[in-house]
């Protein structure tokens, strides 16, 4: 009898270890900076940007299609002029969106990670302490102490971003599971983070 | 000779337990030939939609040349339009070709990826985070512009990455890649060459053989922008 329990116990023993050893391979995908995913988000993806290029085709063919005269060329020039001074940084903006708040410790790799995360879900602008993201002030420093820094400032925790956009397309990406914020939780264990979504949010 | 016989017993036990739980989880994939097999059907829809994107980016590119030439032949005869303005503004947001010294940087997976044991290893393959850093790096060290594989980077550019496929811009991108970048030289091979600041892929190279090169260039041409812009949600104060 007891070497049938010697039996039983040895097998169970072998039975959790296949167990474990298969969970570690979840726990690894959560620690790794880019989400795995699958063929399915490939082609939605795929499918979403095909559709937004489309969209900006037909824009430009409608603002080509109505340059005749004078007044169409000056109408013209004033829109594209005011859409990329919304683009470039150079004159105060505002708009619906999202506020995040992360408090902790955090390096920069993840910094970058994070902002990527919000443009590839939608964020048209994003400001961090301040600082709007734009093609003159997108890169960031680590300094030899662990500082970040960014166009000359030095950003201290607790990190503020403020992000323009579709503030419930935004919220749910990024709380996804798996997904930038899981990530980070589980490399930065003491990281807090607050999502607030706003009506308004300006930026210098 | 009991002790001998038990430790039998704990052995088969652990080995039975194993080989039952691994037999349980493992899924017996599924074989065929038909068009309809799985590979293949996502090659199929995969070619379709970027070979869309293609068409839809040069087009972008086509008409916003037709537009600035219809607006330059206006500037002729008017001094109301304000195209050097635009001008500027378009140089801001990445709408105008960029030419001028600077660096290429190769990467691509390491020969080992190829290999069974490694094909699904990201130590052995570029990842989307690598590129990230690698222009963050250069953005840092005041590039004038950046692309990769002829992919113009911006501010709202993403570089992401699907499985193992990676999207910039959301344009689906290959290995080998190359990231070409117009701006003071010294000041970014100072920085590349920095491994403090380039951890990951220092250890790659080291370690698993990826390629990661870096040449100095007299002439680099980066393209201008070719996806869309989206402002709907941006309102400037007044």
């Amino acid at each position: 009898m007891r070497h049938i329990y010697i039996l039983i116990s040895a097998s169970l023993i072998g039975f959790f270890l296949i167990i474990q050893m298969r969970s570690f391979e979840d726990v690894n995908d959560l620690l790794l900076r880019d989400q795995e995913s699958n063929i399915f988000q490939e082609i939605r993806i795929l499918t979403e940007k095909n559709e937004d290029l489309n969209a900006e085709v037909i824009s430009l063919e409608d603002t080509y299609a109505h340059i005749t005269d004078q007044n169409d060329i000056l109408d013209s020039v004033e829109d594209e002029i005011e859409k990329y001074q919304k683009l470039n940084g150079e004159k105060s903006i505002f708009g619906p969106g999202i506020t995040v708040k992360l408090e902790g410790d955090i390096t920069t790799p993840w910094i970058t990670d994070l902002i990527n995360d919000f443009f590839n879900s939608g964020a048209q602008a994003v400001a961090i302490n301040g600082i709007r993201i734009t093609n003159r002030t997108v890169g960031f420093d680590t300094l030899p102490q662990g500082q970040i820094l960014l166009n000359g400032s030095i950003l201290s925790a607790p990190y503020f971003f403020d992000v323009i956009g579709e503030s419930q397309v935004l919220s749910d990406i990024l709380q996804l599971k798996g997904g930038i914020f899981d990530r980070l939780q589980n490399n930065f264990p003491n990281l807090k983070i607050e999502i607030t979504r706003k009506e308004v949010i300006q930026m210098t | 000779m009991k002790d001998n016989f038990i430790g039998i017993l704990v052995f088969l036990g652990v080995a039975t337990g194993l080989l039952l739980t691994w037999q349980f989880n493992t899924e017996v994939p599924i074989e065929g030939n038909f068009p309809s097999d799985e590979v293949e059907a996502r090659e199929e829809l995969l070619k379709k939609f970027l070979d869309e994107q293609s068409y839809l980016q040069s087009r972008i590119v086509s008409l916003r040349k037709q537009i600035e030439d219809s607006q330059a032949a206006f500037e002729e005869q008017t001094e109301l339009v304000n195209l050097g303005l635009l001008e500027n503004l378009k140089t801001g947001v990445g709408l105008t070709e960029v030419i001028g010294e600077g660096i290429e940087i190769v990467l691509n997976d390491s020969p080992l990826a190829l290999k069974e044991n490694f094909s699904n290893d990201e130590n052995y393959r570029i990842q989307a985070s690598d590129l990230r850093d690698i222009v963050n790096i250069l953005n840092a060290a005041s590039a004038e512009a950046i692309s990769i594989n002829n992919q113009r980077i911006i501010a709202t550019s993403p570089i992401s990455s699907v499985g193992t496929t990676i999207l910039v811009n959301n344009a689906h991108i290959a290995a080998p890649f190359s990231v070409s970048a117009v701006g003071d030289t010294n000041l970014m091979l100072e920085r590349l060459l920095n491994q403090s600041l380039l951890p990951v892929i220092y250890t790659k190279r080291r370690d698993a053989a990826v390629v990661f090169d870096i040449f100095k260039k007299a002439r680099i041409n980066v393209p201008i922008y070719n996806g869309d812009l989206k402002v709907n949600y941006i309102n400037l104060v007044e």
